[in-house]
């Protein structure tokens, strides 16, 4: 898995390249500290390159869900595939996550 | 007909299970969501395995059976190590456990959750003959 | 050429002949003396004539046979007894001719028993001369010498005392005797020939005897009035001795003919049997043994004079049963039944015979049922005491086969069995031959079948030994790098040894071979090769074996197990030995697409370091020397790669060889062999 960062407008876009699971989670959970302690509240995630997650990777974002929530900030979640929408649909966490089609919708929802 | 694949206990190597699980798979008429789900419940059991079993102890090593047929998947997954879910992990409800993990900043748990929506039958047991945890997957095909 | 001047001989003896003929009819000139000597000399040349003539026609006579010799003389003499009786019947009968004609007859009665005589004495010579010697050629020109001599004694008007005539008959008598027991031609006479010959002999003396008398009572040679002559003999000595030598040859063949009959049987039975030996023998170089025991029968059967008979040849143990004429597939299984037929050539102790020598005795059979009373049952076996087949040979009357009879069956049964054993072993030569010439040729293309060097390969060493329990075996064992990154690795054992195994063994390539090109999974390889085998296999054979396909790109490898044991691998990263378990069943066992049901692929992850040892059940089925006769098994190999597993797949080939080759030295039952070992040397 390969996480690239762009932090661009007071957001912050993390495109997440190939798979979530076990062994990349602590990677991922690495970047999103470092985001939080950075204050970089706003994160916009491209799933266009994400091909699989596991429940480690979702665990990850469910843990920091509550803190970014005290910080008014929030994850959004755009162009994801249908598997992986799957997963998170499987656990009804599309309810508690923000999960857009497009990059500008995601922008959109984050600037309002 | 029965595949196998054996490797060491590393996280690193969860990938090479998928792989090995996504080409029998190419061999059912399963949709593409169904079996990258499957290939999830996989992945989600031996995730615990390695993890929780054996500590990711690498000279340790983990055995995955799929027996295929027409109409059902069989998956067994061996192991020297001694993790056994918790009966009360397999029962929770996943708004409870989503809740606990919001809460406690936990990460665990769902894992165990996904392999019960996913899969039709799920069932962890100990071999004591030969001292080899086994935990045994199906999913109907049809 | 030499005919014809031959024939002027008998123009100019019988123009002589006429021409003192005319001379005696003439009274005039044979009543003077210078007449009589005139006419006596024409008559001696034209006997001398004659006799050179006869002589030299017997030698350019074409007849040989005693039969035919007889029967012309024969012929001759009854001609020759109607002409000379004549003048005999007219002085009879009292017909007064008048003294011209008489003379003429009388001189053409006398000049027809002059040829027949000649005829007969000059063609018996033939006969004295069957196997002649030079002592009989000198013995016959001395006597015609003598005949010439006398002849002279018919010369008028010469005074001659009686004793030179007397002394020729001597001498002649001499020359004759050794001649007329040349009768060696008995001997050669056939069967009925012999009684014929024996009546021609008969005829012929009597009309000898009745041509002796009118010789006596009408001097013919010379014609005088005075009747009865005692010096005619004396006179005609040369007629004398013709007449008296043919007449001798008559009465002695006679005779000798007549004593030799009672044991001519007995010499024609020995000659038949040199006979039968000689065809036997030509038979059996020549021709198959379906001929070769026909002949034997037919010959058995012939020496024995037996009245019916019956013979079985056994051919891969079916037994063909042929029979003489007079005999009936009822009475053969009849008797067959009721001597315990097959229990008798069950005996193992091989007698050479079984005689019955009297059926009905024994209620073998019953009067009124079959006429047969004695049976001769001989069994014919092989040198290696397999049956090749059984004559029996029947007899009207009881005690039929003596024990003569039983031992000249007997030595022409061992002849035929030479003749047997030698198409036997001259059909095993080639055969051989033709054997040894085709392993070389499987040899050689089995060694170009199986890899025994492999090239440098970038992730792996490879190393092999192959060992055949015969000249070609049914082990095969091939790689083939399939991409960059890919490799396929084959090792495969054809249940059975020898030429059979290996033909399928490289059929087993053949479909390897095309089915790598595929690229396909490890267990679709099997269900491919299944399906293929299954359709050239023979249905009682079956392969095992393994299939691995290597991934060094994604450092793992997948493998097939077929029945074939199991994949003995050593993990690096682990540094632990085993043999990897799972099922699988052998190809060719299951014939139909269940056989899915039976395969399995089994990933397994490589490592740097990690050894592979894939061998054929000859390996661990061999057995030691010791004896203990324990074999080499799992364990000892498995110690073996936890020795060596550091070093070089050569040199950990080479350990496992030596190792095997130790322990089951000086043992020459072993199985094929084969062992491949793959060594990862970097990924």
């Amino acid at each position: 898995m390969e996480i690239r960062q762009y932090f661009n407008e007071g957001l912050l876009t993390l495109a997440i390249e190939g798979d979530l699971d076990a062994a990349s989670s602590i990677e991922m959970d690495n970047v999103i500290k470092a985001a939080y302690v950075g204050q970089k509240y706003h994160i916009l995630i491209n799933c266009k390159l994400l091909n699989y997650i596991s429940s480690a990777g979702l665990g990850v974002f469910i843990s920091y869900l509550e803190d970014f929530k005290a910080q008014r900030g929030s994850f959004v979640f755009f162009e994801m595939n249908e598997e992986v929408y799957g997963v998170f649909e499987l656990l009804g966490l599309h309810n508690i996550f923000n999960i857009v089609k497009t990059e500008t919708e995601a922008k959109n929802l984050l600037n309002t | 007909m029965k595949y196998s694949f054996k490797t060491a206990c590393t996280k690193q190597h969860l990938y090479k299970i998928r792989k090995f699980v996504a080409v029998h798979l190419e061999k059912t008429n399963l949709i593409s969501k169904e079996k990258y789900q499957i290939i999830l419940a996989i992945d989600e059991a031996c995730a615990n395995a390695i993890i929780h079993g054996n500590n990711c102890d690498q000279s340790r090593e983990l055995q995955v059976e799929l027996i295929l047929t027409s109409d059902k998947l069989d998956i067994e997954i061996y192991d020297v190590g001694n993790y056994l879910p918790k009966e009360k992990d397999a029962h929770w409800e996943t708004e409870d456990i989503i809740k606990d993990s919001i809460q406690n900043k936990k990460k665990g748990g769902l894992g165990l959750k996904l392999m019960y929506h996913i899969m039709d039958k799920v069932n962890y047991y100990r071999r004591e003959v030969d001292k080899v945890n086994v935990c045994s997957l199906s999913k109907n095909l049809k | 050429m030499q005919n014809r001047t031959n024939k002027l001989y008998l123009l100019l003896g019988s123009l002589l002949y006429w021409l003192s003929s005319l001379g005696f009819i003439w009274g005039e000139l044979a009543s003077s003396d210078m007449g009589q000597f005139l006419l006596s000399l024409l008559i001696i040349c034209s006997l001398i004539a004659h006799l050179w003539f006869f002589n030299q026609h017997s030698k350019h006579d074409q007849t040989f046979e005693a039969e035919q010799i007889f029967t012309k003389v024969l012929t001759f003499g009854i001609i020759t007894f109607a002409i000379a009786i004549v003048p005999f019947v007219l002085g009879k009968m009292d017909i007064l001719l008048t003294y011209k004609w008489e003379v003429i007859i009388r001189r053409f009665s006398a000049y027809i028993y002059l040829l027949f005589f000649l005829y007969t004495f000059t063609i018996y010579r033939k006969l004295m001369h069957i196997r002649k010697d030079t002592t009989i050629i000198r013995q016959w020109d001395s006597l015609l010498v003598v005949l010439v001599l006398a002849s002279l004694c018919n010369l008028k008007g010469v005074p001659f005392s009686n004793t030179f005539p007397i002394l020729l008959y001597i001498m002649g008598a001499i020359m004759l005797l050794p001649l007329i027991f040349r009768v060696k031609w008995i001997a050669l006479l056939k069967g009925k020939e012999k009684w014929l010959i024996l009546l021609f002999l008969l005829v012929l003396l009597t009309i000898n005897t009745a041509l002796i008398g009118l010789y006596v009572y009408s001097d013919l040679g010379v014609y005088t009035d005075q009747g009865i002559n005692q010096s005619m003999f004396l006179s005609n000595v040369f007629m004398g001795l013709v007449i008296g030598g043919v007449s001798a040859y008559h009465l002695a063949s006679f005779l000798i003919l007549l004593f030799y009959l009672p044991l001519s049987s007995v010499i024609e039975e020995q000659k038949s049997e040199i006979k039968s030996y000689q065809e036997i023998s030509k038979v059996l170089h020549k021709e198959g043994d379906r001929e070769t025991f026909d002949h034997l029968f037919k010959v058995c059967f012939a020496t024995t004079l037996s009245n019916s008979g019956w013979y079985i040849y056994i051919v891969d143990g079916k037994g063909e049963i042929v029979h003489t004429n007079n005999i009936k597939d009822v009475d053969i299984q009849l008797l067959s039944q009721r001597i315990g037929f097959e229990q008798l050539m069950q005996i193992e102790a091989k007698r050479g015979y079984y005689s019955f020598p009297d059926l009905k005795k024994r209620r073998y059979v019953f009067t009124n049922e079959m006429p047969y009373r004695s049976l001769l049952v001989l069994p014919i076996f092989t040198q290696n005491n397999s049956l090749k087949g059984v004559i029996c040979l029947l007899k009207d009357f009881v005690y039929g086969f003596d024990a003569d009879l039983i031992n000249l069956c007997k030595s022409y049964i061992d002849q035929a069995k030479l003749a047997f054993e030698n198409t036997r072993l001259i059909k095993q030569t080639i055969e051989d031959a033709r054997y040894k010439e085709e392993i070389e040729i499987a040899t050689k293309v089995q060694e170009a079948l199986i890899p025994s060097s492999f090239p440098k390969l970038e992730y792996c060493e490879i190393a092999a030994f192959n060992q055949s329990a015969r000249d070609v075996g049914g082990d095969y064992y091939d790689y083939s790098m399939i991409d960059d990154y890919s490799m396929a690795v084959v090792i495969g054992d054809v249940s059975g040894k020898g030429a059979a195994a290996a033909f399928h063994m490289a059929q087993m390539k053949g479909i390897f071979q095309a089915l790598i090109q595929l690229c396909l999974p490890a267990d679709n390889f099997l269900v491919m090769a299944n399906h293929s085998i299954s359709n050239c296999l023979e249905k009682n054979r079956f392969i095992t074996l393994i299939y691995l396909a290597f991934d060094f790109g994604f450092r793992n490898f997948t493998y097939s197990r077929a029945g074939h044991c199991p994949i003995l691998y050593y993990n690096a990263e682990q540094d632990e030995v085993s043999y990897l378990q799972d099922e699988g069943m052998g190809l060719g066992i299951i014939r139909n697409n269940s056989y899915t049901n039976f395969v399995e692929a089994h990933q397994v992850d490589l490592h740097v370091g990690d050894v592979i040892v894939l061998y054929t059940d000859g390996l661990v089925e061999g057995r030691s020397n010791s004896e203990k006769n324990e074999p080499f098994g799992y364990e000892r190999l498995k110690n073996c790669l936890r020795a060596y597993n550091q070093q070089s797949a050569a040199e950990i080939k080479t350990k496992i060889q030596d190792k095997f080759n130790l322990f089951t030295k000086g043992r020459n039952d072993t199985d094929d062999t084969a062992v491949l070992v793959i060594k990862i040397k970097h990924l």
